[in-house]
């Protein structure tokens, strides 16, 4: 599983893609999945008669798609509705309302034999390894069981495929007849990455798959996330809450904020020139790992509120240091003050917008 | 010649398990100065928790602790569990990783502030409720009288921590052991708890022990860092030395594999490998399995902790950043 010259080239290629300010660095530029106004709300009973009595916003009208090949990466706090939106768009908890469009069908409409032939094209990998895997067992019989539902191959070809995808996430033969428990947090988290390549899928939906591991298993993960990705042609959906991760692995960042997407970008753009009070924040509250590094930090006050009880207007008001009366009172709406960059935020208003090619015409 | 607030001798603390005894703390020895604060960094499993642990007298029974841990010019291994117990809590205490498991979910946070106090203190019932409220209102939580009365569940994650550190320097501790203090929070919340360690320690001159695997927050707060691998010091030195010229390969390769966010970098660095089970650690050092440097001599034999430079210490043969140590 180490990089091979081919594989090095592309990368550097894409670098200097990006140099040359080429908006889509490593895709190829056509969208793959097009999420608009999704929202999750789960109902709170109260009561005798456990009628609801309200809603916790999970995901609250969330818009953005990911172009085939790039790595999207969703960051935000705990509570901000990251994890929520990849489990809708895997369709493993059913959506309140709006549109996934995947290679422009719609998911939630799907009908049974759609939604299988749908789960071989996008996978997830999950935050926690070993929560994740059948404890009782074997990794061999775990694959055995995918590939033979999904009539991958059958006989000897299900072998021939296991010893495959063990040795593209680096691990060894031995290691197929051995169950869970016996593997390293690492490892394991590699039989997560495994199970997902299984299918062959063309777009990977990664959890927070890195948080629970050490920093040296870490850079292991993310470095054959990058492989794979180069190998594969994999489109990935990026969900972590650690930022200099998440700045490492995407193309494109979106930063989001009690269920609400406060800001969409490239990364670079993102982390150069952050638009978002939001963002900026949370970019400054990082500590780097440097001790001659003095920066001035804007330290947020106070907690994120309760998602059932979000505040009016912009959800960020009650801490936000530039907050003005009219965040208070209307919810922003997603603007584009620079080419492709998108904030949701009243300080930068709809008519200050960037009057460039609209976003379509640029691939 | 000033003595140190704490000082570990070649602190050793094994368990018997079945397969056979495990060293989870290897003749671990260094110090702590008042004021100070160091860092203790290393991945999970290198036996940073379970020094602080032993530190504490907290070693559940069938674990054995061995060494000298002096504090305060007393050798708390020698102390009886009553003796203990009057420096525990009031002279070093403790801020734990998870602050919903480490509250008592029965009692208010007001009742747990006051335990302590009423113990150490021998402060009166309404003295210490009024203290609990002061001190509430010192780690920047918001309308302390009324929070004082509730339960840990109705308060968020970061206000749990803060109730903590409120718990942890109600008696005015001289030191101050924070086990990941800020490893479950959020970016922006760890900021704030960690502004708020800063601020305290300048206000009631605390030493402070800095339990983390991240690295970033040792930059940022300590002024002197301990690297302990597979239960050994592998590196100790002052903050700025370590990062700018880490002597031992797993420093090093900690460092250089965290993704950098003022850079842009194409791959992460990688060590190799995992951190060996302690029951089957490798022969020589500890470290040879996984590192890139290492030779037949590695193999061999461990290397001493040496110093490559003043207040500098290195277990390595073969140290970055200097000349080759004979041993």
């Amino acid at each position: 599983m180490n990089p091979d010259g081919e594989m090095m080239k592309t990368d550097q290629q894409s670098r200097t893609d990006q140099q040359t300010n080429d908006p889509t660095p490593k895709a190829t530029g056509e969208t793959i999945m097009k999420v608009s106004h999704l929202k999750k709300y789960y109902p709170i009973k109260g009561g005798v008669l456990s009628r609801v009595v309200g809603h916790v916003k999970a995901v609250d009208d969330v818009s953005f798609d990911i172009k085939e090949g790039e790595t999207l990466g969703l960051v935000g706090e705990s509570g901000c509705g990251k994890t929520t939106t990849g489990k809708t768009i895997m369709r493993l908890v059913s959506h309140t309302d709006g549109e996934v469009l995947f290679r422009g069908k719609n998911i939630f409409a799907l009908s049974k034999s759609e939604m299988k032939a749908y789960r071989k094209e996008v996978q997830i990998i999950f935050q926690d390894p070993y929560g994740s895997l059948n404890p009782r067992q074997t990794v061999g019989d775990m694959l055995t069981e995918i590939i033979t539902y999904h009539q991958l191959a059958s006989g000897e070809g299900v072998q021939q495929r296991i010893r495959q995808l063990m040795e593209m996430v680096g691990l060894s033969d031995y290691h197929i007849g051995r169950y869970p428990h016996e593997f390293s947090g690492g490892q394991r988290q590699r039989i997560g990455i495994a199970r997902a390549l299984c299918l062959n899928p063309r777009m990977i939906i990664c959890d927070e798959p890195v948080s629970a591991l050490d920093v040296s298993i870490q850079s292991q993960i993310l470095n054959l996330l990058k492989d794979l990705q180069a190998e594969l042609g994999l489109t990935y959906l990026f969900i972590a809450h650690d930022l200099s991760v998440v700045k490492h692995i995407s193309d494109r960042v979106g930063v989001m904020y009690l269920g609400r997407l406060a800001e969409l970008s490239e990364t670079d753009r993102l982390f150069e020139n952050p638009l978002h009070p939001y963002t900026q924040a949370l970019l400054s509250a990082i500590p780097v790992a440097d001790p001659d590094h003095t920066a001035v930090k804007a330290v947020l006050k106070g907690d994120v509120p309760s998602p059932s009880n979000p505040p009016k207007g912009c959800v960020f008001h009650t801490r936000c240091p530039q907050c003005m009366p009219i965040c208070s009172q209307e919810i922003p709406v997603m603007t584009e003050p620079e080419p492709n960059h998108y904030v949701a935020c009243h300080l930068y208003p709809a008519e200050q917008q960037h009057r460039g090619k609209p976003e379509e015409n640029q691939h | 010649m000033q003595t140190h607030l704490l000082e570990l001798k070649d602190l050793t603390t094994e368990f018997s398990t079945p397969d056979g005894v495990v060293r989870a703390v290897d003749q671990v020895s260094f110090y702590i100065d008042q004021k100070e604060t160091v860092g203790v960094v290393g991945e999970s499993g290198c036996g940073k928790s379970v020094t602080s642990l032993s530190i504490m007298g907290l070693v559940a029974h069938p674990g054995k602790v061995k060494g000298e841990i002096r504090f305060d010019g007393k050798d708390l291994t020698k102390l009886s569990e009553r003796e203990m117990r009057r420096i525990r809590g009031n002279e070093i205490s403790m801020i734990f990783q998870e602050p919903m498991t480490s509250l008592n979910p029965v009692y208010t946070i007001g009742n747990q502030l006051c335990e302590p106090l009423r113990l150490h203190q021998g402060m009166s019932r309404k003295q210490a409720w009024q203290t609990a409220v002061e001190y509430l209102a010192l780690v920047g939580i918001s309308s302390p009288e009324k929070r004082v009365a509730e339960y840990p569940h109705q308060l968020s994650g970061g206000m749990q921590q803060r109730a903590m550190i409120a718990m942890a320097l109600t008696c005015n501790p001289k030191l101050l052991i924070a086990d990941e203090p800020t490893t479950a929070l959020d970016v922006t919340i760890q900021a704030q708890i960690l502004e708020l360690m800063k601020d305290l320690k300048e206000q009631l001159s605390t030493s402070i022990m800095m339990i983390t695997h991240d690295l970033a927050v040792v930059a940022e707060m300590c002024q002197r860092v301990i690297v302990m691998y597979a239960g050994r010091v592998v590196e100790t030195a002052p903050v700025r030395q370590i990062f700018r010229e880490p002597g031992h390969p797993y420093t090093e390769g900690l460092i250089r594999s965290i993704p950098k966010l003022h850079e842009k970098e194409q791959r992460l660095y990688e060590i190799k490998g995992v951190v060996p089970n302690p029951l089957n650690a490798p022969k020589g050092c500890k470290f040879n399995n996984r590192c890139e440097f290492a030779t037949d001599r590695c193999r061999e034999a461990e290397p001493a902790l040496l110093e490559v430079a003043p207040g500098h210490e290195v277990r390595c043969f073969y140290p970055r950043h200097g000349k080759e140590v004979a041993q």
